[in-house]
């Protein structure tokens, strides 16, 4: 399990529960999949997940893979 | 270290480095009387789809169907759809090599198939906006992995960053646009010049066997034809090369007096089975950590599986590595072939060729 915490930037929307814990094999795509289903954005709308403010992993990444790496 | 090539030289090898391909037409997407002729492409290992085959789509949208459009475009190889988001030089190694040889020479030219429909829906579409995001993304990523920041990429300027993508999207078509004669049945393609990739088989650490055999083949997509702007022609290796150069500059000013951090290192077995962690450039011990060891981390079932095998008296149970369409020797120090070998991302790219005792998995 990965403890992951997300935090909303510009004009995304705030979150009631900002801190998940999340299997380590679920990729990037699926943790903003499921993001979408929480915040209600439509499948057509962007939005963007960003890894120490800083880049943007691949969707294919896994989160164990990302929290060992960063 | 004696019999060692040096890093740089092996670096412009691999810039140099092109895989000719045709390009094809889905033929139940041809809406034209005449299908349309093949295109021919010199394709640089080191860049990405969407960044070279702008002419490709060009070439294409007009005999596809009419609600086709340019973002709509995706690729197959043998059936299998191709992911943009891996660089040109990793595909073709993954999609083409044997039981435990790069494909290079049976697979050329490597056949490509365009359709602008029905793209799978986990396919994501690949523009060359899209492209260029990925890069940079993955840019911040390695520098991140590098010294623990991406500012220093971040702080790139705007000229630099036009000359990495300048680099990226320089391909050398050979003939761009001749016609070939349609793919039908009993029909064979033209003959290809000889194909411009690093030597099969040849280990980078190997300094006569790769030195000789490079200097033999003549990469035909780097001499090219002529530029035609006003600017002098440089090759996408030195165009490349004056945008690192302030890169590497500021990450070595953000390392300060420590080492690097981790050698950012991605590990593909299939287009999606891979593995990205850090790999420290020494091992506890002191040692440079070895291709063995990173490999050791990164797929830890395949290689537990060959120690297994090599203790109990197997042989040749160990996946092979192949990096830059190399077979690389598992005793390469990570760091020399990350110096020397890595992508314009800034990630070292392995692919794993696993043996047959380990291709069938429960």
């Amino acid at each position: 399990k990965v403890t992951v915490t997300f935090k909303h930037a510009g004009d995304a929307p705030i979150l009631k529960r900002s801190t998940f814990k999340l299997s380590a094999s679920t990729t990037i795509a699926m943790t903003a999949d499921q993001l979408r289903k929480q915040l209600g954005i439509a499948p057509h709308e962007p939005l963007l997940l960003y890894c120490s403010t800083a880049f943007a992993p691949p969707l294919d990444e896994t989160l164990g893979d990302v929290a060992q790496c960063f | 270290m004696e019999g060692q090539m040096e890093a740089a030289e092996a670096r412009e090898l691999a810039w140099a480095g092109c895989i000719p391909a045709v390009f094809s037409l889905a033929q139940d997407e041809v809406t034209t009387l005449e299908p349309p002729p093949c295109y021919h492409a010199n394709l640089p290992r080191q860049s990405w789809l969407p960044l070279v085959t702008g002419e490709v789509v060009e070439h294409f949208l007009p005999f596809a169907p009419p609600m086709a459009r340019a973002s709509s475009m995706w690729m197959q190889c043998r059936g299998e759809p191709l992911r943009w988001q891996v660089p040109v030089g990793v595909l073709f190694d993954l999609l083409t090599s044997g039981d435990d040889q790069p494909g290079n020479g049976d697979m050329l030219p490597w056949q490509l198939t365009v359709r602008f429909q029905a793209r799978p829906t986990d396919q994501l579409r690949g523009s060359v906006d899209d492209a260029k995001a990925l890069v940079r993304s993955a840019l911040k990523e390695s520098a991140f992995l590098r010294c623990g920041s991406a500012q220093p990429v971040m702080d790139l300027s705007p000229l630099d960053d036009a000359r990495i993508f300048e680099a990226l999207c320089s391909a050398s078509p050979i003939e761009a646009g001749s016609p070939a004669p349609a793919p039908s049945s009993g029909g064979s393609p033209p003959p290809l010049p000889p194909p411009s990739c690093l030597p099969p088989a040849s280990p980078v650490s190997s300094q006569a066997a790769a030195g000789q055999a490079a200097s033999q083949q003549t990469p035909a997509g780097k001499q090219g034809q002529p530029s035609a702007s006003d600017a002098p022609a440089s090759s996408p290796y030195e165009v490349y090369c004056q945008a690192r150069t302030p890169l590497e500059a500021s990450l070595l000013r953000s390392l300060g007096s420590r080492g690097e951090r981790a050698v950012p290192t991605r590990a593909f077995v299939a287009q999606r089975e891979w593995r990205q962690l850090p790999v420290a450039p020494l091992l506890p011990s002191g040692d440079p950590t070895t291709l063995a060891d990173a490999l050791a981390l990164l797929l830890p079932r395949a290689f537990a599986a060959a120690s297994d095998a090599e203790s109990s008296g197997g042989e040749g149970q160990r996946p092979t590595a192949i990096v830059q369409g190399v077979v690389v020797e598992l005793n390469t120090p990570v760091s020399w072939l990350y110096e020397a070998c890595s992508h314009p991302d800034g990630f070292l790219y392995v692919v794993c060729l696993m043996p047959q005792s380990q291709r069938t998995r429960g």
